[in-house]
């Protein structure tokens, strides 16, 4: 044997050609504008944010090196805690209840009816609205003396009804009732898994005698997990970005006594309203931290209980 | 082979670099053409970033500035006020500000930012004595001046004179401030309650008193301590009162208040009395044909001095202007001739009080002249680093004693760590700066 062909069987790769590597070298050059975007526009500023936590920086001054202090600040910050306390419970409230709700709708969206186009548009309307938009209509209706919602409830004999935003305790469940006004969104991509259900599984569950309950147990809500941990990863991810709605409904100090103080607003607070980038670098590490954290035990755990429809071949 | 790929990545390169350069190629108020930093009758662009909102008064400033000064012309970006602070520090960071702008943080002069005027208003013999000192408090730091404005915004006791004569009241004096009781007094007098809410006449509008009262009821005289002052018993009398006008019906309660407006209320003839800012409350007075009044704000007790918060267009030099020399000749032209132009133009109130047509300005109406009066009694204010963000719990605080939740002893007392908190946070941020 020559060397080369020992070569070549030890796994070496075999040696271009020409053309092949201005090929390559082509394939580099067109990708390179974006190569060299993804650079100074989001590794650059991801490692820059790294570095500036570690810093007391005000945006006009020198940054000061001050290692880990921000972190170690964290713990006495009362913000931080309460921002914490928002998003966790917002979290906990909205994602199980998005998901659901999805689901229920789009089961309904299933269901062959007259003027089910209709319907469909009709609940995905308030997906295309503006956040801003929404959010503006619903701090209207939901004024606790004078809005709509509150003078229903008034009509149907509740007294004395929540105070809505301007409550501490009511103001989180109040956003998640304006999210689920948006739920349709959801429903379309719980739509399309449902209609890639195969028909005859549901053909032959009904031969067998499987009630609606059954059926929906056993076949819909398996075949739909691949769709329901996608939602649940946006939905997770969602809960942990809110911004645009707190800000709007409760103003950078997160309404009253905080209830609104979500941890993006919060962030936002320290460096552009306090002025302290550093400090706010170092939340927003933390935060993608915490959610990457959660994201890995969600797919650590997705083996568990999705089922892609593909396994049952094997 | 190798040169011609190294054009081409070359090119590649410059052509992103080109793609993330500002679309208009001006750099540092340049005019684009690459000449810079030209004085002595060289064609020179300044640029100037102010908020939105002044279509009547831009336009004619830029004409008779340029027309003054016909080597120099002057480009004006127009940004929204939430985010001016945002673009500002971020263009100082980037090393681009603009050569002029609205300099309303006071940190931008602290870290150097924007350059002292001291010899330009010498140069120009520009008496600041008859400036508004509350609102020159803005632009002074260190015994210098950094900036000066053209108009006169002022927070004021607007009150409508139709209800105050039904209830058979006197008007309030417009140099002599009522204490907070005896406004209290004045808000139950002129009061018209009514079942019906578009029928309701309230006495006034309960604003939280930390936004505008004299700040040295809720802080010591350096700024530095809250503690103790905010919570202390003239100072939680003064919020019993206002939150207590709340709770009795006198004035609007919040979720009213936030439908209505209280411009909205005053003008509609709905409220007898509100405190307010001039540049809103006048129009809107005017427009709606309401005989109208001014008086300075309720002071917390009898004795406590006057106070008449005050602000203006404070515009200011940035210390990295190309055109520097240029640039304060347009911040002496805003604040002298500028405030001539807000009159004339945008019919409001100047900043220096001895501006021609100031007079004529003020005796248009009876409230004008009222407000000329009380703006009069304005003064320097104690600085406090980051107010707004300092006092926010003060918001909630405020809301729990109209709701009845807290007294008003309990609320301050529950918010006074808080606050203190938040204000040596912004010292620290403040001394930080260098």
């Amino acid at each position: 044997m020559t060397e080369p062909a020992a070569a070549r069987g030890h796994g070496q790769r075999p040696r271009r050609t020409r053309a092949a590597r201005r090929e390559e070298r082509a394939g580099f050059l067109f990708a390179s504008p974006w190569l060299i975007g993804t650079l100074v526009f989001l590794i650059g500023p991801i490692v820059a944010s790294m570095l500036l936590s570690f810093t007391n920086w005000n945006l006009i001054s020198d940054a000061k090196w001050e290692g880990l202090q921000n972190y170690r600040d964290m713990f006495g910050d009362r913000d931080f805690r309460q921002s914490i306390k928002v998003t966790l419970f917002y979290a906990i409230l909205a994602v199980p209840l998005f998901q659901v709700a999805g689901i229920a709708l789009a089961t309904l969206l299933n269901l062959r009816l007259r003027g089910m186009y209709l319907f469909r548009t009709i609940l995905f309307l308030p997906a295309v609205l503006s956040g801003v938009a929404v959010a503006v209509l619903w701090a209207q209706m939901l004024n606790p003396d004078l809005g709509i919602v509150n003078q229903i409830l008034r009509a149907i004999g509740i007294d004395d009804p929540p105070r809505w935003l301007q409550s501490p305790s009511w103001a989180v469940p109040a956003v998640v009732l304006m999210g689920l006004w948006g739920v349709g969104s959801g429903a379309i991509i719980y739509l399309a898994g449902l209609q890639n259900i195969p028909p005859a599984l549901y053909q032959a569950a009904k031969i067998d005698g499987a009630r609606t309950w059954r059926t929906f147990w056993h076949i819909t809500l398996p075949l739909l997990t691949p769709t329901l941990l996608f939602t649940l990863l946006i939905g997770v991810i969602g809960a942990f970005q809110v911004f645009d709605v707190a800000y709007i409904l409760g103003g950078s100090r997160g309404g009253t006594r905080g209830a609104l103080l979500f941890y993006v607003l919060n962030m936002w607070n320290e460096g552009f309203r306090n002025g302290r980038f550093g400090y706010a670098s170092a939340l927003a590490w933390v935060l993608v931290v915490v959610a990457a954290i959660v994201i890995i035990l969600i797919f650590r755990t997705s083996s568990r209980w999705v089922y892609y429809e593909s396994e049952g071949d094997r | 082979m190798r040169p011609r790929w190294a054009i081409v990545i070359l090119s590649v390169f410059a052509l992103v670099v080109a793609a993330c350069t500002s679309s208009d190629g001006t750099e540092n108020g340049g005019d684009g053409t690459g000449v810079t930093g030209v004085t002595g009758g060289e064609p020179v662009t300044l640029t100037l970033w102010a908020f939105e909102g002044e279509e009547a008064f831009f336009p004619t400033l830029k004409e008779r500035f340029e027309a003054d000064h016909p080597n120099i012309t002057l480009e004006i970006t127009e940004i929204p006020e939430d985010n001016y602070a945002t673009k500002v520090d971020t263009a100082l960071a980037a090393g681009r500000p603009p050569d002029m702008g609205l300099t309303y943080e006071q940190r931008w002069f602290k870290a150097g930012a924007v350059l002292p005027l001291d010899d330009l208003i010498e140069a120009k013999s520009i008496d600041l004595t008859t400036y508004n000192q509350n609102a020159m408090s803005g632009c002074r730091f260190e015994d210098h001046v950094y900036c000066l404005g053209s108009y006169t915004g002022a927070v004021l006791l607007f009150y409508n004179k139709e209800l105050f004569d039904a209830a058979g009241v006197p008007y309030p004096s417009a140099t002599e401030p009522m204490t907070i009781d005896e406004f209290a007094t004045v808000a139950a007098q002129v009061s018209q309650p009514n079942q019906d809410l578009a029928k309701r006449v309230w006495g006034t509008v309960g604003e939280a008193p930390f936004w505008w009262s004299d700040p040295i009821t809720h802080f010591s005289e350096d700024g530095r301590t809250t503690q103790g002052y905010m919570n202390d018993a003239p100072t939680a009398h003064l919020y019993d009162v206002m939150s207590g006008l709340v709770r009795d019906g006198y004035a609007p309660t919040g979720s009213e208040f936030e439908l209505l407006g209280t411009e909205d209320l005053l003008s509609a003839g709905q409220v007898a009395m509100a405190i307010s800012d001039n540049l809103v409350a006048i129009d809107a007075l005017e427009t709606n044909g309401i005989d109208w009044g001014a008086a300075p704000v309720p002071i917390e007790s009898s004795g406590a001095p006057v106070y008449v918060a005050s602000w203006t267009d404070q515009v200011g030099v940035f210390a990295s202007s190309e055109h520097a020399q240029e640039a304060k000749e347009f911040v002496a032209f805003l604040g002298t001739v500028g405030n001539e132009l807000r009159i004339e133009v945008a019919d409001q109130l100047p900043l220096d009080s001895a501006t021609p047509g100031a007079e004529t300005w003020a005796a248009e109406s009876e409230g004008r002249a009222e407000v000329m009066e009380a703006v009069a009694l304005a003064r320097e204010a104690v600085f406090v680093p980051g107010f707004w963000d300092v006092t926010s719990p003060l918001w909630d605080s405020y809301d729990a004693m109209v709701a009845g939740d807290m007294t008003p002893q309990e609320a301050l007392d529950d918010a006074a760590p808080v606050v203190q908190d938040n204000l040596d946070q912004a010292w620290e941020t403040w001394e930080a700066i260098s």
